[in-house]
Protein backbone atom coordinates (compact mmCIF):
# COMPACT_ATOMS: atom_id res chain seq x y z
CA UNK A 1 0.00 0.00 0.00
CA UNK A 2 0.87 3.71 -0.46
CA UNK A 3 0.09 7.11 0.92
CA UNK A 4 0.42 10.39 -0.35
CA UNK A 5 3.18 12.56 0.87
CA UNK A 6 1.37 15.32 3.40
CA UNK A 7 3.82 17.54 1.08
CA UNK A 8 1.33 16.84 -1.80
CA UNK A 9 -1.08 19.02 -2.92
CA UNK A 10 -3.02 17.58 -6.16
CA UNK A 11 -6.01 17.83 -8.52
CA UNK A 12 -7.58 17.07 -11.45
CA UNK A 13 -7.92 20.17 -14.05
CA UNK A 14 -9.52 19.30 -17.26
CA UNK A 15 -8.32 15.76 -17.19
CA UNK A 16 -4.73 16.50 -15.69
CA UNK A 17 -3.55 15.54 -13.05
CA UNK A 18 -1.43 17.79 -11.27
CA UNK A 19 0.90 18.18 -7.96
CA UNK A 20 2.96 20.04 -6.25
CA UNK A 21 5.29 18.94 -3.32
CA UNK A 22 4.69 22.02 -1.03
CA UNK A 23 8.52 22.02 0.76
CA UNK A 24 10.13 22.05 -3.11
CA UNK A 25 7.94 24.09 -4.82
CA UNK A 26 8.31 21.53 -7.55
CA UNK A 27 5.01 20.89 -10.08
CA UNK A 28 4.77 18.02 -11.28
CA UNK A 29 1.79 16.65 -14.12
CA UNK A 30 0.72 13.38 -15.28
CA UNK A 31 -0.84 11.92 -18.43
CA UNK A 32 -3.90 10.07 -18.17
CA UNK A 33 -2.46 6.35 -17.42
CA UNK A 34 -1.07 8.45 -14.64
CA UNK A 35 -3.14 9.89 -13.58
CA UNK A 36 -5.47 6.99 -13.18
CA UNK A 37 -2.63 5.15 -11.28
CA UNK A 38 -2.36 7.74 -8.71
CA UNK A 39 -5.83 7.84 -8.05
CA UNK A 40 -5.86 4.36 -7.09
CA UNK A 41 -2.87 5.36 -5.17
CA UNK A 42 -5.30 8.00 -3.66
CA UNK A 43 -7.54 5.19 -2.63
CA UNK A 44 -5.16 2.58 -1.07
CA UNK A 45 -4.80 0.18 -3.59
CA UNK A 46 -1.71 -2.29 -3.74
CA UNK A 47 0.80 -1.99 -6.49
CA UNK A 48 -0.61 -5.37 -7.49
CA UNK A 49 -4.07 -4.46 -7.80
CA UNK A 50 -2.86 -1.78 -9.84
CA UNK A 51 -1.17 -4.28 -12.19
CA UNK A 52 -4.19 -5.91 -12.19
CA UNK A 53 -6.80 -3.66 -12.49
CA UNK A 54 -4.73 -2.89 -15.76
CA UNK A 55 -4.12 -6.25 -16.86
CA UNK A 56 -7.43 -6.70 -17.01
CA UNK A 57 -8.41 -3.70 -19.50
CA UNK A 58 -5.50 -4.48 -21.81
CA UNK A 59 -4.64 -7.98 -21.16
CA UNK A 60 -1.69 -9.54 -19.43
CA UNK A 61 1.77 -7.58 -20.82
CA UNK A 62 5.06 -7.85 -19.48
CA UNK A 63 5.22 -4.08 -20.35
CA UNK A 64 2.23 -3.11 -18.68
CA UNK A 65 3.56 -4.61 -15.45
CA UNK A 66 7.13 -2.75 -15.97
CA UNK A 67 5.69 0.44 -16.65
CA UNK A 68 3.29 1.02 -13.93
CA UNK A 69 6.38 -0.16 -11.61
CA UNK A 70 8.55 2.01 -13.14
CA UNK A 71 5.89 4.95 -12.89
CA UNK A 72 5.86 3.69 -8.93
CA UNK A 73 9.52 3.52 -8.43
CA UNK A 74 9.17 7.30 -9.88
CA UNK A 75 6.87 8.37 -7.83
CA UNK A 76 8.77 6.86 -4.45
CA UNK A 77 11.57 8.75 -5.84
CA UNK A 78 10.48 12.09 -5.90
CA UNK A 79 8.62 11.67 -2.57
CA UNK A 80 5.63 12.37 -4.13
CA UNK A 81 3.98 8.76 -1.85
CA UNK A 82 5.43 6.42 0.58
CA UNK A 83 5.22 2.71 1.18
CA UNK A 84 2.76 1.87 4.35
CA UNK A 85 2.03 -1.70 4.38
CA UNK A 86 -1.47 -0.97 7.04
CA UNK A 87 -4.50 0.07 4.83
CA UNK A 88 -6.78 -3.00 4.33
CA UNK A 89 -9.43 -1.27 4.48
CA UNK A 90 -8.87 1.22 1.58
CA UNK A 91 -8.55 -1.75 -0.12
CA UNK A 92 -11.65 -2.85 0.76
CA UNK A 93 -13.32 0.49 -0.44
CA UNK A 94 -11.78 0.34 -4.04
CA UNK A 95 -14.77 -0.62 -6.61
CA UNK A 96 -12.20 -1.92 -9.59
CA UNK A 97 -15.50 -0.55 -12.04
CA UNK A 98 -14.26 2.78 -11.41
CA UNK A 99 -10.95 1.88 -14.22
CA UNK A 100 -12.02 2.88 -17.46
CA UNK A 101 -10.71 2.02 -20.51
CA UNK A 102 -9.36 5.59 -22.37
CA UNK A 103 -7.67 3.98 -25.05
CA UNK A 104 -7.37 0.89 -27.65
CA UNK A 105 -4.10 0.13 -26.12
CA UNK A 106 -2.11 0.32 -22.44
CA UNK A 107 -0.32 4.14 -23.17
CA UNK A 108 2.36 4.29 -20.55
CA UNK A 109 1.80 5.84 -17.24
CA UNK A 110 4.47 9.74 -17.88
CA UNK A 111 5.02 11.90 -15.05
CA UNK A 112 6.58 15.52 -15.93
CA UNK A 113 8.34 17.37 -13.13
CA UNK A 114 8.71 21.36 -13.74
CA UNK A 115 11.59 22.51 -11.47
CA UNK A 116 14.62 25.18 -12.50
CA UNK A 117 17.07 22.65 -12.35
CA UNK A 118 18.57 22.15 -15.55
CA UNK A 119 17.93 18.79 -17.26
CA UNK A 120 19.41 16.76 -20.11
CA UNK A 121 19.55 17.38 -23.29
CA UNK A 122 19.22 15.25 -26.33
CA UNK A 123 19.51 16.06 -29.81
CA UNK A 124 16.68 13.65 -31.37
CA UNK A 125 14.42 16.25 -33.06
CA UNK A 126 11.01 14.85 -31.74
CA UNK A 127 8.64 17.68 -32.84
CA UNK A 128 7.75 18.98 -35.82
CA UNK A 129 8.59 22.11 -36.77
CA UNK A 130 8.51 24.61 -39.17
CA UNK A 131 11.69 25.89 -41.71
CA UNK A 132 11.86 28.85 -39.40
CA UNK A 133 12.19 26.87 -36.30
CA UNK A 134 9.12 27.16 -34.36
CA UNK A 135 6.44 24.14 -33.73
CA UNK A 136 4.07 23.15 -35.81
CA UNK A 137 2.03 20.73 -33.75
CA UNK A 138 0.49 21.57 -30.18
CA UNK A 139 0.62 19.61 -27.20
CA UNK A 140 -2.11 18.71 -25.38
CA UNK A 141 -3.84 21.09 -22.86
CA UNK A 142 -1.81 24.24 -23.45
CA UNK A 143 -4.06 27.04 -23.26
CA UNK A 144 -2.62 28.85 -20.70
CA UNK A 145 -6.30 30.44 -20.27
CA UNK B 1 20.57 7.67 -20.68
CA UNK B 2 22.43 5.68 -23.37
CA UNK B 3 24.87 7.36 -25.05
CA UNK B 4 25.20 4.03 -27.64
CA UNK B 5 21.70 4.26 -28.86
CA UNK B 6 21.63 8.30 -30.35
CA UNK B 7 25.04 8.56 -30.24
CA UNK B 8 24.82 12.30 -29.62
CA UNK B 9 23.76 12.26 -26.26
CA UNK B 10 25.44 15.19 -24.05
CA UNK B 11 26.11 15.20 -19.98
CA UNK B 12 24.52 16.70 -17.63
CA UNK B 13 27.42 19.33 -17.44
CA UNK B 14 28.15 19.71 -21.07
CA UNK B 15 24.53 20.46 -21.46
CA UNK B 16 24.67 22.86 -18.70
CA UNK B 17 27.39 24.65 -19.92
CA UNK B 18 26.65 24.49 -24.01
CA UNK B 19 22.68 25.45 -23.14
CA UNK B 20 23.58 28.25 -21.02
CA UNK B 21 25.54 29.73 -24.07
CA UNK B 22 23.20 28.96 -26.68
CA UNK B 23 20.68 31.00 -24.76
CA UNK B 24 22.61 33.70 -24.03
CA UNK B 25 23.58 33.87 -27.82
CA UNK B 26 19.84 33.58 -28.61
CA UNK B 27 18.80 36.32 -26.19
CA UNK B 28 21.47 38.76 -28.08
CA UNK B 29 19.68 37.55 -31.66
CA UNK B 30 16.49 38.35 -29.88
CA UNK B 31 17.54 41.98 -28.66
CA UNK B 32 19.48 42.40 -32.13
CA UNK B 33 16.20 41.50 -33.87
CA UNK B 34 14.32 44.01 -32.18
CA UNK B 35 16.94 46.41 -32.43
CA UNK B 36 16.21 46.19 -36.38
CA UNK B 37 12.31 46.13 -36.23
CA UNK B 38 12.86 49.92 -35.29
CA UNK B 39 15.06 50.64 -38.12
CA UNK B 40 11.49 49.79 -39.90
CA UNK B 41 9.57 52.94 -41.42
CA UNK B 42 7.26 52.52 -38.34
CA UNK B 43 7.93 54.72 -35.56
CA UNK B 44 7.83 52.39 -31.92
CA UNK B 45 5.53 53.92 -29.41
CA UNK B 46 6.89 53.67 -25.86
CA UNK B 47 4.33 53.64 -23.18
CA UNK B 48 4.48 53.58 -19.31
CA UNK B 49 2.27 51.69 -16.83
CA UNK B 50 2.49 51.59 -12.81
CA UNK B 51 2.05 48.66 -11.22
CA UNK B 52 2.84 46.87 -7.41
CA UNK B 53 4.77 50.41 -6.85
CA UNK B 54 7.10 50.35 -9.90
CA UNK B 55 7.31 51.52 -13.54
CA UNK B 56 7.24 49.92 -15.98
CA UNK B 57 8.21 50.54 -19.72
CA UNK B 58 6.52 49.01 -22.54
CA UNK B 59 8.30 49.89 -26.23
CA UNK B 60 6.19 49.03 -29.37
CA UNK B 61 7.63 48.61 -32.47
CA UNK B 62 5.25 49.97 -34.36
CA UNK B 63 1.32 51.56 -32.92
CA UNK B 64 -0.44 48.65 -35.13
CA UNK B 65 1.12 46.62 -32.08
CA UNK B 66 -1.12 48.55 -29.66
CA UNK B 67 -4.34 47.23 -29.72
CA UNK B 68 -3.49 43.63 -28.97
CA UNK B 69 -1.48 44.68 -25.87
CA UNK B 70 -2.47 47.83 -24.00
CA UNK B 71 -6.37 47.71 -23.96
CA UNK B 72 -6.07 45.42 -20.72
CA UNK B 73 -3.10 47.51 -19.02
CA UNK B 74 -4.74 51.62 -19.83
CA UNK B 75 -6.31 51.81 -16.27
CA UNK B 76 -2.05 51.75 -15.33
CA UNK B 77 -0.97 53.84 -17.97
CA UNK B 78 1.11 56.74 -16.55
CA UNK B 79 3.20 59.73 -17.97
CA UNK B 80 6.66 59.67 -16.41
CA UNK B 81 9.92 60.86 -17.35
CA UNK B 82 11.03 57.91 -14.33
CA UNK B 83 13.45 55.34 -14.80
CA UNK B 84 11.68 51.62 -15.62
CA UNK B 85 11.89 49.29 -13.00
CA UNK B 86 11.28 46.85 -16.06
CA UNK B 87 11.43 47.43 -20.04
CA UNK B 88 9.43 44.86 -22.26
CA UNK B 89 10.02 44.87 -25.86
CA UNK B 90 6.79 44.28 -28.12
CA UNK B 91 6.83 42.82 -31.55
CA UNK B 92 5.71 40.68 -33.96
CA UNK B 93 6.87 39.58 -37.62
CA UNK B 94 4.08 40.52 -39.58
CA UNK B 95 3.81 44.02 -38.96
CA UNK B 96 7.22 44.68 -38.90
CA UNK B 97 8.19 42.59 -42.12
CA UNK B 98 11.12 40.68 -40.41
CA UNK B 99 11.43 36.98 -39.54
CA UNK B 100 12.57 36.10 -35.89
CA UNK B 101 15.16 33.77 -35.58
CA UNK B 102 14.83 30.47 -35.11
CA UNK B 103 15.16 28.93 -31.31
CA UNK B 104 18.84 27.17 -31.01
CA UNK B 105 16.03 24.89 -28.39
CA UNK B 106 13.71 23.59 -31.88
CA UNK B 107 13.49 19.90 -31.88
CA UNK B 108 15.37 19.29 -29.01
CA UNK B 109 13.73 16.41 -26.41
CA UNK B 110 15.29 16.19 -22.75
CA UNK B 111 15.65 13.43 -20.52
CA UNK B 112 14.15 14.88 -17.12
CA UNK B 113 15.26 14.44 -13.98
CA UNK B 114 12.44 11.75 -13.60
CA UNK B 115 14.13 9.70 -16.26
CA UNK B 116 11.75 10.35 -19.37
CA UNK B 117 12.12 11.18 -22.50
CA UNK B 118 10.20 14.23 -22.71
CA UNK B 119 9.68 17.37 -25.57
CA UNK B 120 11.59 21.07 -24.69
CA UNK B 121 8.37 22.44 -24.44
CA UNK B 122 5.97 21.79 -21.52
CA UNK B 123 2.22 22.51 -21.31
CA UNK B 124 2.59 25.73 -19.59
CA UNK B 125 5.07 26.97 -21.59
CA UNK B 126 8.57 26.35 -20.08
CA UNK B 127 11.06 25.67 -22.04
CA UNK B 128 13.25 22.53 -20.53
CA UNK B 129 16.58 23.29 -19.88
CA UNK B 130 16.64 26.67 -21.52
CA UNK B 131 16.43 29.01 -18.34
CA UNK B 132 19.06 30.15 -15.75
CA UNK B 133 20.10 32.78 -13.39
CA UNK B 134 19.77 35.37 -15.74
CA UNK B 135 17.44 34.53 -18.73
CA UNK B 136 14.47 33.47 -18.52
CA UNK B 137 11.74 31.45 -21.35
CA UNK B 138 9.15 30.40 -22.91
CA UNK B 139 6.92 29.85 -25.23
CA UNK B 140 3.11 29.68 -25.25
CA UNK B 141 2.04 27.32 -27.95
CA UNK B 142 -1.51 28.42 -29.10
CA UNK B 143 -0.31 31.71 -29.07
CA UNK B 144 2.96 31.00 -30.74
CA UNK B 145 4.68 33.46 -28.48
CA UNK B 146 7.39 33.98 -27.25
CA UNK B 147 8.51 35.53 -23.44
CA UNK B 148 12.06 36.03 -22.23
CA UNK B 149 13.30 38.23 -19.65
CA UNK B 150 16.88 39.26 -19.13
CA UNK B 151 17.01 39.35 -15.42
CA UNK B 152 20.33 41.77 -15.35
CA UNK B 153 18.93 44.10 -17.43
CA UNK B 154 15.55 44.08 -16.48
CA UNK B 155 13.78 44.23 -19.97
CA UNK B 156 11.98 41.48 -20.96
CA UNK B 157 11.23 40.22 -24.90
CA UNK B 158 7.60 39.66 -26.45
CA UNK B 159 7.33 38.31 -29.76
CA UNK B 160 4.50 36.52 -31.42
CA UNK B 161 4.60 35.89 -35.54
CA UNK B 162 1.51 37.78 -35.67
CA UNK B 163 -0.08 40.05 -33.64
CA UNK B 164 -3.68 39.84 -35.29
CA UNK B 165 -3.78 35.82 -34.28
CA UNK B 166 -3.23 36.23 -30.75
CA UNK B 167 -5.75 34.19 -28.78
CA UNK B 168 -8.63 36.29 -26.13
CA UNK B 169 -6.79 34.83 -23.41
CA UNK B 170 -3.54 36.53 -24.48
CA UNK B 171 -4.27 39.88 -25.14
CA UNK B 172 -6.98 40.25 -22.05
CA UNK B 173 -3.84 39.39 -19.91
CA UNK B 174 -0.67 40.72 -22.10
CA UNK B 175 2.80 39.80 -20.98
CA UNK B 176 1.61 38.32 -17.93
CA UNK B 177 4.44 35.82 -18.05
CA UNK B 178 7.12 38.13 -18.48
CA UNK B 179 5.84 40.37 -15.65
CA UNK B 180 5.45 37.47 -13.48
CA UNK B 181 9.36 36.47 -13.44
CA UNK B 182 9.89 40.37 -12.82
CA UNK B 183 7.60 40.52 -9.98
CA UNK B 184 8.36 37.53 -8.14
CA UNK B 185 11.97 39.00 -7.84
CA UNK B 186 10.05 41.60 -5.43
CA UNK B 187 8.11 39.06 -3.56
CA UNK B 188 4.75 39.13 -5.45
CA UNK B 189 3.31 36.78 -7.68
CA UNK B 190 1.00 35.95 -10.30
CA UNK B 191 -2.54 34.65 -8.80
CA UNK B 192 -5.27 32.84 -10.74
CA UNK B 193 -8.01 34.49 -8.90
CA UNK B 194 -10.59 37.08 -8.96
CA UNK B 195 -10.47 39.86 -6.16
CA UNK B 196 -12.93 42.44 -5.11
CA UNK B 197 -13.25 44.37 -2.05
CA UNK B 198 -12.82 48.05 -0.31
CA UNK B 199 -10.18 50.22 0.06
CA UNK B 200 -9.78 48.84 3.08
CA UNK B 201 -9.59 45.48 2.00
CA UNK B 202 -10.70 42.97 0.09
CA UNK B 203 -11.41 39.08 -0.70
CA UNK B 204 -9.35 37.02 -3.42
CA UNK B 205 -11.47 34.16 -5.32
CA UNK B 206 -9.75 31.58 -6.13
CA UNK B 207 -10.50 28.12 -7.86
CA UNK B 208 -9.95 26.30 -11.35
CA UNK B 209 -11.86 27.87 -14.90
CA UNK B 210 -15.48 27.47 -14.60
CA UNK B 211 -15.82 27.73 -11.04
CA UNK B 212 -17.68 30.55 -10.92
CA UNK B 213 -14.61 33.34 -10.20
CA UNK B 214 -15.53 35.63 -12.95
CA UNK B 215 -19.47 36.01 -12.38
CA UNK B 216 -18.87 36.44 -8.01
CA UNK B 217 -16.55 39.41 -9.02
CA UNK B 218 -18.25 41.21 -11.88
CA UNK B 219 -21.29 40.72 -9.95
CA UNK B 220 -20.12 42.95 -7.61
CA UNK B 221 -18.81 45.75 -9.91
CA UNK B 222 -22.29 47.07 -9.81
CA UNK B 223 -22.47 46.74 -5.97
CA UNK B 224 -20.29 49.40 -4.38
CA UNK B 225 -17.18 46.93 -3.77
CA UNK B 226 -14.14 47.85 -6.05
CA UNK B 227 -12.50 45.28 -8.57
CA UNK B 228 -9.42 44.30 -9.08
CA UNK B 229 -9.76 41.36 -11.49
CA UNK B 230 -11.85 38.78 -12.53
CA UNK B 231 -9.23 35.99 -13.38
CA UNK B 232 -5.64 37.05 -12.97
CA UNK B 233 -3.86 39.40 -10.20
CA UNK B 234 -0.66 39.91 -8.41
CA UNK B 235 -0.80 39.21 -4.77
CA UNK B 236 2.17 39.36 -2.10
CA UNK B 237 2.18 37.82 1.33
CA UNK B 238 4.47 40.49 3.42
CA UNK B 239 4.51 42.73 4.81
CA UNK B 240 0.63 42.54 4.69
CA UNK B 241 -1.69 40.20 2.39
CA UNK B 242 -2.39 42.36 -0.57
CA UNK B 243 -4.05 42.11 -4.08
CA UNK B 244 -2.84 44.37 -7.22
CA UNK B 245 -4.59 45.11 -10.38
CA UNK B 246 -2.74 44.12 -13.84
CA UNK B 247 -5.42 44.13 -16.20
CA UNK B 248 -8.84 45.53 -16.66
CA UNK B 249 -10.32 42.75 -18.41
CA UNK B 250 -12.70 40.48 -17.59
CA UNK B 251 -13.54 36.90 -19.53
CA UNK B 252 -17.11 35.63 -19.56
CA UNK B 253 -18.52 32.19 -20.80
CA UNK B 254 -21.01 33.76 -23.46
CA UNK B 255 -24.13 31.74 -21.78
CA UNK B 256 -23.48 33.42 -18.70
CA UNK B 257 -23.12 37.15 -19.83
CA UNK B 258 -26.65 37.78 -18.93
CA UNK B 259 -26.00 36.67 -15.36
CA UNK B 260 -23.84 39.98 -15.14
CA UNK B 261 -25.87 41.93 -18.01
CA UNK B 262 -24.29 45.15 -16.70
CA UNK B 263 -20.58 44.86 -18.42
CA UNK B 264 -22.20 44.32 -21.81
CA UNK B 265 -21.42 47.90 -23.27
CA UNK B 266 -17.58 47.25 -22.36
CA UNK B 267 -17.26 44.55 -24.59
CA UNK B 268 -14.06 44.23 -26.83
CA UNK B 269 -14.68 45.70 -30.24
CA UNK B 270 -10.93 43.56 -31.27
CA UNK B 271 -9.77 39.90 -30.36
CA UNK B 272 -10.25 36.69 -31.03
CA UNK B 273 -12.57 34.33 -29.00
CA UNK B 274 -11.41 31.53 -27.10
CA UNK B 275 -13.51 28.64 -25.48
CA UNK B 276 -16.29 30.48 -26.12
CA UNK B 277 -15.45 32.84 -23.78
CA UNK B 278 -16.00 36.49 -24.16
CA UNK B 279 -13.87 39.54 -23.48
CA UNK B 280 -14.79 42.92 -22.29
CA UNK B 281 -12.71 45.71 -21.08
CA UNK B 282 -13.84 47.52 -17.85
CA UNK B 283 -11.54 50.75 -18.32
CA UNK B 284 -12.70 53.40 -18.96
CA UNK B 285 -16.57 52.61 -18.27
CA UNK B 286 -16.31 51.19 -15.06
CA UNK B 287 -12.88 53.36 -14.20
CA UNK B 288 -14.22 54.11 -10.74
CA UNK B 289 -14.56 50.73 -9.72
CA UNK B 290 -11.81 49.60 -10.45
CA UNK B 291 -8.76 49.87 -7.61
CA UNK B 292 -5.28 49.72 -8.37
CA UNK B 293 -4.23 48.24 -4.89
CA UNK B 294 -6.34 46.71 -1.80
CA UNK B 295 -5.09 44.57 1.45
CA UNK B 296 -6.45 41.21 1.43
CA UNK B 297 -8.75 39.85 4.06
CA UNK B 298 -10.01 36.51 3.42
CA UNK B 299 -9.80 33.57 0.63
CA UNK B 300 -12.85 32.75 -1.29
CA UNK B 301 -13.27 29.30 -3.07
CA UNK B 302 -16.72 29.40 -5.01
CA UNK B 303 -18.57 26.16 -5.40
CA UNK B 304 -21.58 25.90 -8.07
CA UNK B 305 -24.34 24.88 -5.66
CA UNK B 306 -27.63 24.68 -8.10
CA UNK B 307 -29.29 25.97 -5.27
CA UNK B 308 -31.09 29.03 -5.07
CA UNK B 309 -29.59 31.29 -2.30
CA UNK B 310 -25.37 31.91 -1.56
CA UNK B 311 -23.82 31.17 1.27
CA UNK B 312 -20.10 31.27 2.61
CA UNK B 313 -18.82 28.45 4.63
CA UNK B 314 -15.31 28.29 6.60
CA UNK B 315 -12.95 26.43 4.43
CA UNK B 316 -9.45 25.20 6.25
CA UNK B 317 -6.48 26.27 4.58
CA UNK B 318 -5.21 23.36 2.86
CA UNK B 319 -7.92 23.89 1.07
CA UNK B 320 -6.92 27.60 0.00
CA UNK B 321 -3.60 26.37 -0.41
CA UNK B 322 -4.65 23.49 -3.15
CA UNK B 323 -6.74 25.89 -4.96
CA UNK B 324 -4.68 28.67 -5.04
CA UNK B 325 -1.55 27.05 -6.05
CA UNK B 326 -2.56 24.44 -8.46
CA UNK B 327 -4.82 26.16 -10.62
CA UNK B 328 -2.08 29.27 -10.59
CA UNK B 329 1.05 27.27 -10.84
CA UNK B 330 -0.43 25.08 -14.09
CA UNK B 331 -0.59 28.27 -15.95
CA UNK B 332 2.64 30.25 -15.13
CA UNK B 333 6.03 29.00 -17.25
CA UNK B 334 8.78 28.86 -14.25
CA UNK B 335 6.18 29.40 -10.94
CA UNK B 336 7.92 27.12 -8.14
CA UNK B 337 9.08 27.56 -5.16
CA UNK B 338 8.60 31.41 -4.85
CA UNK B 339 4.77 30.88 -5.67
CA UNK B 340 4.14 28.25 -3.21
CA UNK B 341 5.71 30.27 -0.34
CA UNK B 342 3.48 33.19 -1.22
CA UNK B 343 0.04 31.22 -1.44
CA UNK B 344 0.65 28.89 2.29
CA UNK B 345 1.74 32.32 3.71
CA UNK B 346 -1.71 33.74 2.56
CA UNK B 347 -4.03 30.82 2.97
CA UNK B 348 -2.07 30.83 7.00
CA UNK B 349 -2.94 34.31 7.76
CA UNK B 350 -6.09 34.91 5.74
CA UNK B 351 -9.56 32.75 6.72
CA UNK B 352 -11.09 31.00 3.73
CA UNK B 353 -14.41 30.53 3.07
CA UNK B 354 -16.19 28.14 0.51
CA UNK B 355 -18.42 30.46 -1.11
CA UNK B 356 -21.46 28.26 -2.51
CA UNK B 357 -22.56 30.26 -5.16
CA UNK B 358 -26.20 30.47 -5.49
CA UNK B 359 -28.10 31.28 -8.82
CA UNK B 360 -29.35 34.38 -7.29
CA UNK B 361 -25.99 36.32 -8.45
CA UNK B 362 -27.21 39.20 -6.97
CA UNK B 363 -26.88 37.92 -3.24
CA UNK B 364 -23.05 37.20 -3.69
CA UNK B 365 -22.00 41.14 -3.65
CA UNK B 366 -23.97 41.31 -0.12
CA UNK B 367 -22.36 38.60 1.19
CA UNK B 368 -19.22 39.80 0.85
CA UNK B 369 -19.62 43.06 1.70
CA UNK B 370 -21.15 41.47 5.06
CA UNK B 371 -18.11 39.74 5.59
CA UNK B 372 -15.55 42.20 4.54
CA UNK B 373 -17.30 44.35 7.50
CA UNK B 374 -16.78 41.68 10.29
CA UNK B 375 -14.20 42.60 12.65
CA UNK B 376 -10.69 40.11 13.09
CA UNK B 377 -9.43 38.91 10.23
CA UNK B 378 -6.40 37.21 10.88
CA UNK B 379 -6.67 33.33 11.01
CA UNK B 380 -3.29 33.43 13.50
Amino acid sequence: MFEISPQVIHENIDGETMLVRLDTGNYYSMNQTGGQIWSLIEKGVSEVQIISEFTALYGSDKNITEQIRIFIKQLIAEDLIFQNGNSPEATDAFKPDSLQKLTDSFESPLISKYSDMQELLILDPIHDVSDAGWPNTKPENNSNG
Amino acid sequence: MDETKTGRALSVSDVTQKSDVLLDDYLTSVREQFTRTLGSNDTPVKKHFTLCGNTIKLIFANEKLLPFITPALEHLSITTDEEPAIEICVWDDVTTDTDMPAPPWFGHAVQTEIGNIEGVYTHRGDIRGFNNKRIKAAFNWSANALSMYDREKATGYYWTKDARDLPAYETSAPLRTILNWWLEERGFHFAHGAAVGTSKGGVLITGKGGSGKSTAALACLNSGLFYISDDYCVVCAEPKPAAYSVFSSAKVDSGNIFRVGHIVPARAKTGNKHDDKEVFFLYPRFAGQIAQEFPLNAILLPRITGNFDSALISAPPAECVKALTLSTMCQFPGAGKKAVDIFLKLANTLPGYYLDFGTDVAQVPKLISDLLEKKGWSRK
